[in-house]
């Protein structure tokens, strides 16, 4: 299994906003795209999906283009997770996760009890199994996104697209949907994810895909793609990356003026 | 064996009054109720489902009155009942496509607000042509007949308009049936319900021509009777929930049941009958400020 992108150009009609993408996927991995609002990530999500077609060049799922393939054909192999988002109408929660099974499903058929005990199952697996008879509309932030997470994998597909996956998570939440990311890559899933937190790339990504104005800037191994110098071309604002005592690094802003968290060094007033 | 052959009134045999009142006038009125009541409110649920959307309807969009501009059309060039229909289909078609042509095209606003207000004009516009209608009519054959449809009865439905319109409103049903689970998928937006496999486009164009001709089939015999399928879809998601499943029969037969009560009703409170559209008009507009009042973000 292999999700290939060659020489790709996103955009819409006229509008070029990335070119000469490429990239591949295999299972197990975690890609993660970073870039600054605007910088195309969404469009790029939704060439990847089949949701707009690409200006030029291909998207292939084991030597596939997408092209060839129906919307019920590249639901079975790739899964979208949208950022977690409140739905119309007040659906339960199993609801919702049932509707991964859509691609799954013979042609004017429902989903039947196998369906169901795939759906629970997934919940269960995420740590959720409880929430199943909740309303969707009703539950935490967090909670939505591993529904939507359970979801994604009741489709059965190898690759999983996350788009913002703890955008609008607060702390504890964010750490929680990181840890199932790794867990699913370990699992064997292949994870493209987007991320406006570089902390979040370090934790999780075994690869990092910068993608700026025009398109893919670089591409290559977590600790080698976010450096210092390349977050601070990307959101034009000073950035270092440090090593914790436990070996991690983290991203920091680097400010003209003092750090208030830092006590001032003695002897000089402000 | 006797019923039927009464139905179909070749048994013309000694009959008491109250035999063929019941078996001319009652019954086909109450198999009306239940087909007209069933297929607007399941059109209803299918519209709402499709646009995402709770304040939407048969008569909400517009759809009952290009309907009914298209039958208006019909009985002025004295067309045969499956003519009217055709006609009333196709200006129920024509309505819903432009009014979502017109809502999709004026992207960056409320969503809810620019579906509903195009629905409105739309709406407006096809009641102008109705009264342009009006005016060409024949004011002493054709006008009445005109005005009194418009107004929504049921009063004069015979056994054989309904021989017309219940494999119409079938052939409209069926694939809403069929598409049960998909339609419910595409109430999370396009992006998503393609991304979990619907053919959005196709499945889109099937539920809307399927839900206008169930619309449009039932307009041609009753007239525009509003609000039905605004509230009873409303109402069957709260009873049973958003999904599609169990929202498209519960909204049928609580709209069947609806309409054959406020129809007696409207047969039997007054000594004159009132038109059952002013009555379902009388309860449905509260019912919508109702609605709007609650403004929540998501629905029942």
């Amino acid at each position: 299994m292999r999700l290939t992108v060659q020489n790709l150009t996103i955009g819409y009609g006229a509008r070029v906003v990335g070119s000469g993408i490429s990239l591949v996927i295999l299972p197990g991995e975690v890609l993660c795209l970073l870039g600054p609002n605007g910088a195309g990530k969404t469009t790029l999500f939704r060439t990847l999906l089949g949701l707009q077609p690409p200006l030029a060049g291909a998207i292939a799922i084991d030597g596939v283009p997408l092209e060839f393939l129906r919307p019920s054909d590249i639901a079975q192999r790739l899964a979208y997770v949208p950022q977690a988002h409140v739905t119309e109408f007040s659906y339960s929660v199993l609801d919702v996760v049932l509707m991964g099974r859509t691609a799954r499903l013979r042609s004017f058929a429902s989903p039947g009890s196998e369906d169901r005990r795939i759906a629970l199952g997934k919940l269960k697996s995420l740590g959720i199994g409880d929430l199943a008879g909740e309303d969707y509309t009703q539950i935490s932030g967090g909670q939505r996104q591993l529904v939507l997470i359970a979801r994604a994998l009741t489709q059965g597909t190898p690759f999983l697209v996350m788009d913002e996956p703890t955008a609008s998570l607060d702390f504890g939440n964010q750490s929680m949907v990181l840890a199932r990311i790794r867990e699913l890559a370990a699992e064997g899933y292949g994870i493209v994810l987007s991320t406006h937190d570089p902390d979040h790339a370090l934790l999780v990504a075994t690869r990092v895909a910068i993608i700026a104005e025009g398109g893919l800037k670089v591409v290559g191994k977590a600790h080698d793609v976010v450096t210092a110098e390349a977050l601070t071309a990307l959101y034009r604002t000073e950035v270092q990356v440090e090593e914790t005592p436990s070996g991690r690094r983290v991203c920091v802003p680097v400010w003209q003026r003092p750090d208030p968290a830092v006590r001032p060094p003695p002897g000089r007033r402000f | 064996m006797r019923a039927a052959r009464r139905l179909t009134g070749d048994d013309m045999g000694a009959v008491t009054s109250g035999e063929i009142v019941f078996m001319r006038v009652r019954l086909p009125r109450v198999a009306a109720d239940i087909l007209v009541g069933a297929a607007l409110s399941g059109a209803g649920a299918a519209y709402q489902t499709l646009f995402r959307n709770p304040l939407v309807s048969p008569d909400i969009l517009g759809v009952a009155t290009g309907a009914g501009f298209g039958a208006v059309l019909g009985i002025l060039l004295t067309l045969s009942v499956l003519g009217i229909e055709a006609f009333d289909f196709l200006g129920g078609l024509a309505t819903v496509l432009l009014v979502y042509l017109i809502s999709s095209s004026l992207r960056g606003h409320d969503r809810t607000l620019v579906l509903v207000l195009s629905g409105v004009v739309i709406g407006a516009l096809a009641g102008a042509c109705i009264s342009l209608v009006k005016i060409m009519a024949d004011p002493y054959d054709q006008l009445p007949a005109i005005t009194f449809w418009l107004l929504g009865s049921l009063a004069g439905v015979k056994f054989s308009d309904l021989a017309v319109t219940a494999p119409l409103v079938l052939l409209g049903f069926v694939p809403l049936v069929l598409h049960r689970w998909p339609i419910g998928v595409l109430s999370l937006g396009d992006d998503e319900a393609r991304s979990l496999g619907v053919d959005v486009g196709r499945l889109r164009a099937t539920v809307i021509a399927a839900a206008t001709l169930m619309t449009a089939s039932v307009v041609a015999i009753s007239g525009v009777i509003g609000w039905i399928g605004l509230m009873m879809p409303h109402i069957a998601r709260m009873l049973v929930g958003p999904n599609f499943n169990r929202l498209l029969p519960a909204s049928m037969l609580l709209g069947a049941a609806f309409l054959l009560i406020v129809d007696t009703l409207a047969r039997s409170l007054a000594r004159v009958e009132t038109p059952v559209g002013i009555l379902t008009a009388v309860l449905g507009a509260p019912f919508f400020l109702w609605l709007l009042s609650r403004g929540r973000r998501t629905w029942g």
